[in-house]
């Protein structure tokens, strides 16, 4: 077996991988072939288009919203409850009408955007570091570590991700205190989610690991003596990381809902810095009142995101399987 | 009989509260009989909903509307209020003052604990020093008193260090528990909440009142059961009442809506409308004895929570009337509270004594003027400060802390907005540990004097002194004058010290009034919930059919 500390110099030439293994995602790109079959789906050509747009939002809220909804000296409550222009009573100023501190709604869902989809990033990267790393270790380790790491991600797996979160928040806020843990709610729920949904990946990668490693290019690299960590990271991880994106896209959408669900039952993000999940939890207050739009417009935005994401997941789990095609 | 008679004087307001004529005296007594002889097989069940929980069963242990209102059905005191608020006798059958510092109280006999136990003396005796532990949130109310003495099985003789004509009053607040249970099961002092400590009592209960504890499930629910061998008259015979706390408004409403409870509480001035519109449904409302107000930390050489460069701004006189100009108090009446709140300028609620007709003037609503004293003050650019608000305690909390922060935002001041549930927000404040809060309160016994005592006076340790008085405020002038006015036996001089008590406060702005709140419960027909303005459900008075 290869020695990571004394790698030697005459080998150490990475080995050519193997035919077919160079990674799909990138190969399928260059031959533009995800291109033209994006081009055939228009349903996915919308969904795309879409996701661009709410994640264009989402970088540059100052661009697009209308006002500062975080800047509190922006806020009038004198403006509170104004409905959407179309209606008797609403403003082109405030295009989706303003909530029950005066705050635009426009405004405070391109804001709530950011972050639900920094959350939603931030907690899938977290998940797939850790998913992907279980998932290669156990993979080509096998024996005793690989059920070991297995059967701790079924023991995982019996919790729902919901219920991790809730603990992880409950852990933070013993830790961090009440308003501690506000202020860092972004990151506790990036953590919460994160660690609650590396299984998939760890599941997925671990098998694709298992048919890679006996693959040809595994053995010359054992045999120049490259490092395990090489041979897992620069070798092996590529050829699986088809699996990886097509996970990582539906987990995206989950992870966005599981936001919006903690911040929904007030575990999320205060409503000092309103996610998506926040502004429908404060909307749904005045849900039997009357002043529908407070929740109903928030919980459009996070409905067309996380659609757009799942229709786009399901494109590229097509387009990316050779099975499929 | 000073404090009773000022308590015919105060009837006034109930003219103006849709309270009085609930319950017409003789209809009531016909009804009562009817009640009694025709449901008396029926089982049947009350589930009222609140925003909040109840912190313990411990009669003396928390001292918080919610608590007190539910162990009021369980425990009794010695004396009660009737429908026009008025004291009327309860575990106490007459009491008298014997001396100037001496009432005698003749008991009511035949009464028997839920244990089986018979009430005596001894009991008075024993709760009434049990509220006067270190560990009791009731000391104020038994403050004045120097011993408790058994003169028979029925009749006690309490010594007041001072002269104190509302004594009877105070004692409507302590809540007789049987001395007997208490010593067998080490609960002899009050349950430490402040520590968290756990004991028997905080989960059993043994107390003379209509209902028993069935069932306790802290934050879940609390059954009681009905005692059938209760010595006084209820308006029904209902078999189970249900507690059930649901911190979610939209939640709490769709049960009612959706037939799951039978009365809910707290009903959130937004959807009142929708209710009343809604058939089936009854709702009640009445102005409640309470004020809602800011509170600042006077005490602190330096801000506890924020940033001011190390100094406490609301040492400065100039920073608390900055914050006071800076309230829109009358947007926030009408939009976060839709009318049903009424700006105010003082610290009591109209109906109580000592409120003052012309003291209820607020500073005016000024922006820059705010920003130039907070610039004299010497805070040209304001300063960052916490502000601790309880999301499931008195009405749209939440909201108005969020307004409040985006118009001190206004003047330069930066609010970090701490919004947690009460469980949470009441240790921060027994700590002392806010510089900034919003807090309710009301005048346990209709007398302003509650207030002087308890929130406003120097806190001292003794005597229940400044017991409630969170913010560290201290003015000698302002506690001589409390001190004067508490042992004045002529009403209207004790007024007009209490008047000028209160200007005092107001001057050095101690705290910063909102509001009073009004009280809605929303109810299915066919259940009868009176809305009492002190908000104590009294379940002897309700109805269901």
């Amino acid at each position: 077996m290869s020695d990571p500390n004394h790698p030697d110099p005459a080998t150490n030439a990475e080995p050519k991988t193997a035919p077919g293994g160079a990674g799909r995602i990138l190969r399928a790109l260059r031959s533009a072939s995800i291109v033209r079959s994006l081009r055939k789906d228009w349903v996915a050509m919308l969904a795309l288009a879409v996701l661009l747009i709410l994640m264009f939002a989402a970088a540059l809220p100052n661009l697009l919203a209308p006002y500062r909804v975080f800047d509190l000296t922006q806020i009038q409550l004198m403006n509170a409850f104004r409905p959407p222009a179309w209606l008797d009573g609403g403003s082109a100023e405030f295009l989706l009408g303003t909530d029950d501190q005066g705050r635009d709604i426009l405004s405070a869902i391109i804001y709530g955007l950011r972050v639900s989809v920094t959350v939603g990033l931030g907690g899938v990267a977290l998940a797939v570091v850790i998913g992907v790393t279980i998932g290669l270790i156990a993979g080509y380790a096998g024996g005793f570590i690989d059920s070991l790491l297995m059967r701790v991600a079924d023991v995982q797996l019996t919790f729902p991700a919901i219920l991790i979160a809730v603990m992880i928040d409950g852990v933070s806020r013993a830790i961090l205190g009440n308003a501690g843990r506000d202020n860092a709610a972004v990151i506790v729920l990036i953590i919460a989610i994160g660690l609650s949904g590396w299984v998939e990946y760890a599941r997925a990668v671990r098998g694709a690991t298992m048919v890679e490693r006996h693959r040809d290019y595994v053995a010359s690299a054992q045999l120049s003596r490259v490092g395990t960590a090489s041979i897992l990271f620069n070798h092996i991880l590529p050829n699986v990381l088809t699996a990886v994106l097509v996970i990582g896209t539906i987990h995206l959408g989950v992870a966005i809902l599981i936001e919006a669900t903690l911040s929904f039952v007030g575990l999320g993000i205060p409503p000092t810095q309103p996610s998506l999940g926040t502004l429908i939890r404060v909307g749904n207050n005045y849900i039997l009142s009357g002043e529908w739009w407070i929740a109903i417009m928030p919980g459009f935005a996070l409905l067309v995101l996380v659609l757009a994401i799942n229709l786009l997941g399901d494109f590229l789990r097509d387009a990316l399987n050779p099975r499929l095609k | 009989m000073e404090a009773i008679e000022d308590m015919t004087k105060l009837n006034g307001i109930h003219g103006r509260t849709p309270f009085r004529g609930r319950m017409a005296s003789g209809a009531c007594a016909a009804a009562l009989a009817l009640g009694m002889a025709g449901s008396a097989a029926t089982a049947d069940t009350l589930r009222i909903a609140g925003q909040g929980d109840i912190g313990t069963l411990d009669p003396q242990a928390q001292n918080s509307q919610i608590t007190i209102s539910v162990l009021s059905m369980v425990y009794e005191s010695l004396v009660t209020r009737d429908e026009d608020l008025q004291m009327v006798p309860s575990l106490a059958l007459s009491w008298e003052p014997v001396a100037d510092t001496t009432w005698r109280f003749e008991l009511r006999p035949d009464v028997t604990f839920h244990d089986g136990s018979a009430f005596d003396a001894e009991d008075v005796k024993f709760t009434i020093e049990r509220a006067q532990a270190e560990t009791s949130q009731f000391a104020n109310f038994v403050g004045s008193i120097a011993s408790v003495e058994v003169i028979d099985d029925l009749t006690v003789e309490i010594e007041t260090a001072m002269v104190d004509p509302l004594l009877p009053d105070k004692l409507g607040y302590i809540m007789i528990m049987d001395s007997g249970w208490a010593e067998a099961n080490g609960v002899t002092v009050p349950q430490d909440l402040g520590n968290e400590e756990n004991t028997y009592a905080v989960m059993n209960a043994n107390g003379t009142g209509p209902y028993t504890i069935a069932e306790r499930v802290p934050d879940n629910r609390t059954v009681l059961e009905i005692n059938p061998d209760y010595w006084g008259e209820m308006a029904d015979d209902i078999e189970e009442v249900i507690y059930l706390p649901i911190s979610s408004p939209p939640t709490r409403i769709s049960s009612l809506i959706s037939g799951e409870v039978d009365v809910v509480i707290d009903v959130p001035p937004q959807d009142v409308q929708r209710l009343e519109s809604t058939d089936g449904l009854t709702v009640a409302r009445s102005p409640e004895l309470r004020t809602i107000f800011f509170g600042f930390d006077h005490a602190s050489g330096e801000l506890r929570h924020g940033d001011a460069g190390g100094t406490n701004p609301f040492q400065d006189l100039r920073v608390r009337q900055a914050v006071d100009s800076a309230i829109d108090a009358d947007t926030i009446s009408r939009v976060v509270m839709r009318g049903l709140s009424q700006p105010t300028a003082q610290l009591i609620a109209p109906g109580n004594f000592g409120w003052n007709p012309e003291g209820d003037e607020r500073a005016p609503f000024d922006i820059e003027h705010a920003r130039e004293l907070l610039a004299e003050a010497g805070y040209p650019d304001g300063f960052s400060v916490r502000m601790d608000c309880p999301t499931d305690t008195y009405t749209n909390p939440e909201q108005i802390c969020q307004a409040v922060s985006a118009m001190m935002s206004q003047i330069g001041i930066d609010i970090d907005l701490n919004l947690i549930p009460r469980a949470q927000f009441i240790p921060l404040l027994w700590d002392k540990d806010t510089s900034f809060f919003i807090i309710g309160f009301n005048t346990a016994y209709f007398d302003a004097m509650y207030v002087l005592e308890t929130l406003l006076m120097t806190q001292t340790g003794e005597d229940g002194e400044g017991i409630y008085n969170y913010s560290g405020y201290s003015n000698p002038e302002f506690d001589e004058l409390v001190r004067e006015a508490r042992v004045e036996l002529d009403r209207d001089r004790r007024q007009e010290l209490m008047y000028e008590a209160f200007a005092i406060a107001r001057a050095d702005v101690a705290y910063a009034p909102l509001h009073t709140q009004t009280l809605v419960y929303a109810m299915r027909d066919g259940v009868d919930v009176p809305v009492r303005p002190d908000n104590f459900i009294e379940i002897r008075w309700v109805t269901m059919d």
